[in-house]
């Protein structure tokens, strides 16, 4: 009787979608939009169809085999690291009871406040030949200089270390839910059958869990795809250094944008794994219902080993780069804190909270666009506006410098024949082309939160006003706000914090000599100094919690909720 | 009487789909109707076109006499003072109960509103829940929340869509028993829209048996079993079996039960095929009767077992026997017919039909009881 109640309210909704194919202001409006905020990667797709000039075939005949080979090493090593520490702390802190549990649970989500750079930079602080770390081996040994061998954590392999130890909590996040999610039913058939944990493990729970790992792998991937700081900083040849070498050195944008272009194809091959595996992961949903889990009891030994690997996450995740940029703080805390200090921050917070706001403003226009005048054209623009998330800074940087410059300088053409005078560059390296980027491509984050925010006001809710006289603004403003309120500020907040921490479109983008706290971070750490940058880098990784702490707060929370 | 609701040929269209073909029944003022039928009939449909949420393609739909849908123009919900409760109940999570309830009181002072809102969580038996949220109710408290916030504003009318059929079963014989005496004793005129006939049977004054959007019979409980107008009705409501038979010149019909006087809507012509619809309570078992059938299967219900019983020809029959008369599969046992009414149709039954009622004579008891079909 279930299945027919919703049956029935399924059917309902798609009936409004089709019926409404008039097209009108909103339609239209949410088109336009839509169409505008997509420019940069069509911009960027278009070059693939350019005929390719001699920067280009230079950049074939020298560099873009290592970019590609580089890429793929990198992508090939994260994906190793993400799986191992992702999948097996996901599966300890689900399916087992050892001491600290449940507080890795939430912890282990920690190390995603720490950008890429900054961790990469702090291990090079921490593990360097002139760091802590070698200087207290060569008193302790009393070697010096070319007496020993030590890993160069300044190389790929370096580079994909970094990267899984804060990208690994994607794995583990969505890892997590699955196995959440299937315990009940299925593995508890697997231990009435007689199968161990480790049996239970690898032929049940594993197979069943593939798809959500992989979609979790895959946003890993495309995480480091994306990344500038760490690869440029380590001197790994990558598509995202490329990219700036062929804009910067060669000067020559085309060749930017086609490297950009092949980028953006990676990308999507990523997406498509990703969208897939999540409908798959649907199919592989096993259970409805939630109920208290058993875990598995460990033994002292393996209670202690399970431990060890948590914490070891965790511990060089997090703790161990914090603790570094602490104590870097610490020491330079007279030097640092000053004048030039406040006026990063505060370029920060105007630009995160300029383009956090613009993009909830957006997303509620377009949220809302769906809930009202839902048709095919409307949600079609919906997902292209929502397309940017994926895609590299550098790219979506390309893309936007290069549609601007092309507008500033046919207005400027036409002014000055018109007017005998020059507009000069009117949208190039102003805040506005940044701002513009940051909506491209951090819209759909805001437009998720509010999504799923309205969509939890089911339309009954907006029925029952009405049936009991309530008008359209009555609703919204007695109903909806309240109910979204919460859903609002998540996504002001998560906007908020990618904004602060993007690197790349900020570096390309960002008028002349405007420094936010990101840029400022890299660029102190690129001249070696190291501590210098610990309080731009500490404040972002600060403010970079808050989105954890709401995450692990939901965790929480259905925790509860299975348990009642 | 006044009519209350009337609704007069209405259709509602989706694109060329129509979902609602042509219906028209009235509603007094004080009454309780009923929309029954499987899923997919129209029933919400119906039920939303009369609350505005949908527009009218055809006919028309008067509240207290006043026009306010026709193909054209819909009046908006918010102006027609219609209460509606939804099947997901759609409690504002932000609110409490008493705010809840309050929601639609406009232009009443503070005072009275609280007054009002007091009052009816009295009637419910709700007093000193106004404080609470929805998610610290049980399933039945929330539904009744959601039912006087629905009468707070003192509708024309309330709309009830399937308000039942999220609780558990017990809970909603209960309750419907429990929501029947509160709108009775405060006059309300309501329309429930359900699936389920024996809500319809215990909350309803008259029942619309609706199918494929059409209206198949409007009538009371008691006449739509044992008087359907026609198959689909026979078929809805309640179990039954039917059995082949032959008119004859006098009008009688000949069949394996020998012979009777039948009940037709549309008269059928001498020597023409008809089948017999029996219920299972049509058919009383009896020691002392001559007339034996041999039992091929048994339910048992509780009070009364379910006997399906063969006929010589191989048709099957319903008995509905008290529960101490506790007889083997394979004995033959004494019957009676006890009908008031023999109703018959014309056979033009489809083989999918067929099986249906083949598999309710073989019903064995693995399987949901047949009376709660859908």
């Amino acid at each position: 009787m279930r299945d027919a109640v919703s049956l029935r309210s399924a059917r309902r909704k798609p009936r409004h979608t089709l019926l409404s194919t008039g097209v009108n202001a909103w339609h239209f409006a949410v088109a336009l939009l839509a169409l505008l905020l997509a420019v940069p990667v069509f911009v960027v797709l278009g070059h693939l169809f350019e005929p390719s000039g001699e920067v280009w075939r230079h950049l074939v005949d020298t560099v873009l085999q290592d970019y590609v080979i580089n890429s793929l090493l990198l992508m090939i090593g994260v994906a190793i690291g993400v799986l191992l520490v992702g999948v097996s702390t996901a599966w300890l802190t689900s399916m087992c009871h050892f001491p600290g549990r449940s507080l890795f649970e939430w912890a282990l989500l920690l190390p995603m406040a720490i950008p890429a750079y900054i961790i990469a930079y702090t291990y090079t602080g921490l593990f360097d030949f002139t760091g802590p770390f070698q200087t207290l081996l060569r008193e302790w040994t009393g070697w010096g200089y070319g007496d020993y061998w030590f890993p160069e954590i300044r190389s790929l392999e370096g580079a994909a270390l970094m990267l899984s130890l804060v990208l690994y909590p994607y794995v583990y996040l969505l890892s997590r839910a699955a196995f959440l999610s299937q315990s009940i039913c299925v593995l508890d058939v697997s231990r009435t059958l007689g199968n161990g944990p480790w049996r239970s493990f690898f032929f049940v729970a594993l197979p069943l869990a593939r798809p959500a790992i992989v979609a979790g792998l895959s946003l890993a991937l495309m995480e480091t795809l994306a990344d500038y700081g760490t690869v440029q900083y380590f001197g790994v040849s990558t598509f995202t250094t490329g990219i700036f070498r062929t804009w910067y050195g060669l000067n020559n944008a085309t060749a930017a944008a086609q490297l950009s272009a092949l980028l953006l194809l990676v990308v999507f091959a990523l997406i498509m794994l990703e969208k897939g595996s999540r409908r798959q992961a649907r199919y592989h949903h096993t259970t409805q219902r939630h109920q208290v889990l058993t875990r598995f009891q460990l033994t002292r030994k393996q209670g202690l080993m399970a431990f060890l690997i948590c914490f070891g996450a965790l511990f060089f995740g997090f703790l161990l780069p914090a603790g570094q940029l602490l104590w870097w703080a610490f020491t330079t805390a007279e030097e640092s804190l000053d004048g030039r200090f406040l006026s990063l921050i505060s370029h920060s917070l105007l630009l995160a909270g300029t383009a956090s706001g613009l993009a909830l403003l957006l997303a509620l226009f377009f949220s809302y666009g769906k809930r009202r005048h839902g048709n095919w054209l409307v949600l079609a623009a919906v997902r292209m506006a929502g397309m940017g998330y994926a895609i590299p800074g550098t790219v979506i940087a390309v893309g936007v410098i290069i549609p601007f410059a092309a507008f500033d300088n046919a207005l400027d053409a036409w002014v000055r024949e018109r007017f005998g005078w020059s507009s000069g560059l009117l949208l190039s390296g102003t805040l506005a082309a940044l701002l513009f980027a940051y909506l491209v491509r951090f819209l759909a984050v805001s437009l998720q939160t509010v999504d799923a925010g309205l969509g939890k006001i089911r339309p009954t809710l907006d029925e029952v006003a009405r049936s009991l006289g309530s008008r359209s603004g009555e609703i919204v403003r007695k109903v909806h706000i309240p109910m979204l309120k919460g859903s609002l500020m998540t996504a002001l907040l998560l906007v908020f914090v990618d904004v602060l921490k993007e690197l790349p479109a900020t570096l390309i983008l960002r008028p002349f000599n405007y420094n936010t706290l990101a840029v400022r971070a890299y660029e102190l750490a690129s001249d070696e100094r190291l501590a210098d940058a610990s309080y731009a880098a500490l404040t972002i990784v600060i403010v970079g919690i808050l989105p954890v702490i709401l995450l692990s707060r939901s965790i929480t929370r259905s925790r509860h909720a299975q348990s009642t | 009487m006044r009519n209350q609701l009337e609704v007069k040929h209405a259709s509602v269209k989706y694109g060329s789909q129509t979902v609602v073909d042509d219906v028209s029944f009235e509603l007094e003022s004080g009454a309780i109707g009923c929309l029954l039928g499987p899923s997919g009939c129209g029933k919400t449909s119906l039920l939303r076109a009369i609350a505005g949420f949908e527009p009218l393609a055809e006919g028309e739909i008067l509240l207290h006499g006043r026009s306010v849908s026709y193909p054209g123009r819909t009046m908006a919900p918010e102006k027609r003072r219609v209460g509606m409760v939804f099947q997901d109940f759609a409690l504002y999570p932000h609110l409490t109960v008493e705010k809840n309830i309050a929601f639609g009181l406009r232009g009443l002072s503070g005072k009275q509103q609280s007054e009002r809102v007091r009052e009816l969580l009295g009637l419910v038996g709700l007093s000193g829940l106004d404080k609470k949220y929805p998610h610290q109710l049980s399933g039945g408290q929330q539904q009744r929340v959601a039912l006087v916030r629905a009468m707070a504003p003192r509708p024309e009318i309330l709309l009830l869509d399937e308000p039942f059929s999220g609780l558990d079963v017990e809970l909603r014989e209960q309750l419907t028993r429990e929501v029947r005496t509160i709108l009775k004793r405060e006059g309300v005129t309501a329309i429930l829209v359900t699936h389920d006939q024996q809500e319809a049977f215990s909350l309803a004054d008259s029942i619309g048996v609706l199918g494929k959007g059409r209206l198949h019979q409007w009538d009371s409980g008691y006449s739509l079993y044992h008087q359907p107008r026609d198959r689909f009705v026979a078929d809805f409501i309640g179990q039954g079996a039917m059995i082949p038979g032959r008119v004859l010149r006098d009008g009688q019909i000949d069949s394996s039960l020998g012979r009777m006087k039948g009940n037709f809507v549309d008269q059928p012509g001498e020597g023409e095929a008809v089948e017999l619809l029996f219920r299972p309570d049509d058919i009383v078992h009896d020691d002392g009767s001559e007339f034996t059938l041999e039992i091929v299967d048994k339910v048992f219900q509780g009070a009364e077992y379910l006997y399906t019983l063969a006929l010589a020809d191989g048709n099957r029959l319903l008995c509905l026997v008290q529960s101490h008369h506790d007889h083997a599969i394979g004995e033959k046992i004494g019957v009676r017919l006890h009908v008031d009414h023999v109703v018959a149709f014309p056979v033009e039954m489809s083989p999918q039909m067929d099986a249906k009622y083949f598999k309710i004579g073989q019903f064995n008891g693995r399987q949901e009881p047949a009376v709660r079909k859908y």
